[in-house]
């Protein structure tokens, strides 16, 4: 018998007054499956992450979680889903309790301060040290850590983190990510992450989606160019870019502020300048920096185009063929037409 | 101005040598606000949770008429007390006129809006997040409401010492329901505004010290629950 997704999403709609709208048409995300949501503020991350946490209630469309269609916070079943907001909030209480409060609203009453230990220590907070302390006397990273050591004591089924190290310190965010790393090894949890962070979530998702207004408008690898886009008159439109440069695609888009799509594999890495007339786009860039997925081949190489950010994919080898490194003036080389129209609606 | 400073010295005399009359109105005092401060937290931090953490039609009106009741004076609560435990009144088969307990009903009458805003007002300024963070704990709509209560503990705490702040200096309802009855319903506000009225200082100035030093406590407790919230 064919195993039973953990979430399927069918006609998913979500709206905040008449400005922004929320539309998944199918999604399905397995049990034990890691999924890396990236995008701009304001495309439907969060939202979307609040939807699988059933803290919001979808307009139109169903989310069934385990085969049942789910209505608001039916607690039996949210109980086997967790989400980590941006910011945490803890409660005015002690770090033991705080960490052992979805044990308790849950009538579990065995070994909690064992629990409570293991989970403080998975995020890396010595209990001796950590377990007393008031929630007003941490740092930004330490509270971020509690907040999610009392997620994982909870062992859900789905694990949601919503920008988990946007705000915290480089050792805070080592600590969440390797407590997250360390839980999936030993539990079959499935893993929604919403980040601006490509390089952890390369090495640490099986699947990445892009959203943007509302929209997955493909996986990570599709870099996302905003307008506004200029005609020339010749077919083609431009998009202005820092020091008189510009960015050609063959038009018309569907309007002057529609964005864009390229994928990554169509953008090719030079040292040089190319001489290869073609390709209509041929721009200095600097690589701001470089990072390889777990489950991928290519290596994703980032660079600052002035104004705009694409992200490149490239084989290892070639890579170090072309001693590509972060700070390395190069040259990006992609056709106008490997430029495609976002269509939303 | 002798006067005043004789005065001030009897009165330490009354207060160091344990003079009964002077002792009778402060327990007098205590065991009346101790009394309505019981009932109007009783009553109001219930009713100020519901203000603050339900939505229902007529809340915006509530919240406006229980903030209007937080400038209550004392002598208006004191004549509709007055006129409804008085003997020809519907509660005169009670006989709290002149007692103590009448007094701390009309007391109570008196803060309970001050307990009732402030913890409503501590329930509506809790963080946003504190909902959602204890949903997705896994509480239910009673464990949420439970742990929303206590989040607001400290809020609610200082609507108390504010409430017993309000309750121990008020004049007014002590004089007309208690009727200043020495050794039975005399308090300190009340022998205060007795004794000034005969000329004798040392008392008054004996109980306005003991008055003063509890709003002094009072104050000092406020200013640590407000660190703490």
């Amino acid at each position: 018998m064919e195993e039973q997704p953990l979430y399927r999403i069918s006609g998913l709609r979500f709206h905040y007054g008449d400005t922004f709208e929320l539309f998944i048409p199918g999604m399905e995300i397995g049990e034990g499956e890691s999924i890396g949501l990236v995008g701009p503020n304001g495309g439907g991350k969060s939202t979307l992450l609040k939807l699988l946490a059933f803290l919001e209630t979808p307009r139109e469309g169903t989310i069934f979680f385990l085969g049942k269609n789910i209505h608001g916070t039916d607690s039996s079943t949210a109980r086997n889903v967790t989400i980590l907001l941006q910011e945490p909030y803890l409660l005015k209480t002690s770090i033991f309790e705080n960490v052992a409060y979805g044990l308790r609203v849950r009538g579990e009453k065995d070994r909690i301060r064992e629990r409570v230990e293991e989970a403080l220590g998975q995020v890396g907070l010595p209990f001796s040290e950590f377990a007393h302390r008031k929630w007003h006397q941490l740092s930004g990273g330490e509270a971020q850590r509690v907040a999610l050591a009392s997620r994982l004591i909870l062992k859900p089924k789905a694990l949601l983190l919503d920008e988990p190290t946007a705000s915290i310190d480089s050792y805070s965010t080592y600590r969440v990510r390797q407590a997250i790393v360390d839980i999936r090894k030993s539990l079959r949890m499935a893993l929604v992450v919403a980040s601006h962070d490509l390089e952890w979530l390369n090495g640490a998702v099986d699947r990445i989606y892009k959203i943007h207004d509302g929209r997955i408008i493909g996986s990570g690898e599709e870099n996302v160019i905003p307008g506004p886009w200029e005609a020339l008159g010749d077919g083609r439109w431009r998009k202005a870019l820092e020091e008189g440069r510009f960015l050609l695609a063959a038009g018309p888009p569907p309007g002057r502020e529609t964005a864009a799509l390229l994928r990554g594999t169509d953008i090719e890495v030079h040292v040089a300048e190319w001489e290869e007339r073609s390709v209509e786009n041929i721009l200095p860039a600097t690589v701001t920096g470089m990072f390889s997925g777990s489950r991928r081949k290519n290596l994703t190489v980032q660079v600052d185009l002035g104004g705009i950010t694409l992200q490149a994919m490239m084989s290892p080898e070639r890579a170090d063929h072309l001693r590509v490194l972060p700070g390395k003036r190069i040259w990006v080389a992609f056709p106008a037409a490997a430029l495609r129209w976002l269509q939303l609606r | 101005m002798d006067y005043l400073g004789s005065g001030f010295l009897r009165a330490l005399v009354l207060l160091f040598s344990g003079d009964p009359e002077t002792f009778s109105a402060v327990t007098t005092t205590l065991e009346v606000s101790s009394l309505s401060i019981l009932a109007s937290l009783a009553l109001g931090i219930p009713g100020g949770f519901i203000l603050g953490y339900f939505e229902f039609p007529g809340k915006k009106q509530l919240r406006a008429l229980v903030d209007t009741l937080l400038a209550l004076p004392t002598v208006v609560v004191g004549l509709v007390v007055y006129a409804f435990i008085s003997r020809r009144g519907p509660l005169g088969e009670m006989a709290l006129l002149f007692t103590v307990p009448g007094i701390a009903l009309a007391q109570t009458i008196l803060v309970l809006p001050i307990v009732v805003s402030l913890t409503a007002t501590a329930v509506e300024g809790l963080d946003r997040r504190l909902r959602l963070t204890l949903i997705t704990l896994g509480a239910n709509a009673r464990q949420i409401a439970l742990q929303t209560l206590l989040e607001a503990r400290f809020a609610v705490l200082t609507a108390a010492v504010t409430a017993y702040g309000r309750a121990i200096s008020e004049v007014g309802i002590s004089m007309m329901i208690g009727g200043n009855i020495k050794w039975h319903t005399r308090t300190i506000t009340t022998a205060v505004a007795l004794e000034t009225g005969k000329g004798e200082f040392a008392m008054g100035i004996a109980l306005g010290i003991v008055l003063l030093t509890l709003a002094l406590l009072v104050n000092a407790v406020l200013v640590t629950l407000r660190r703490k919230q």
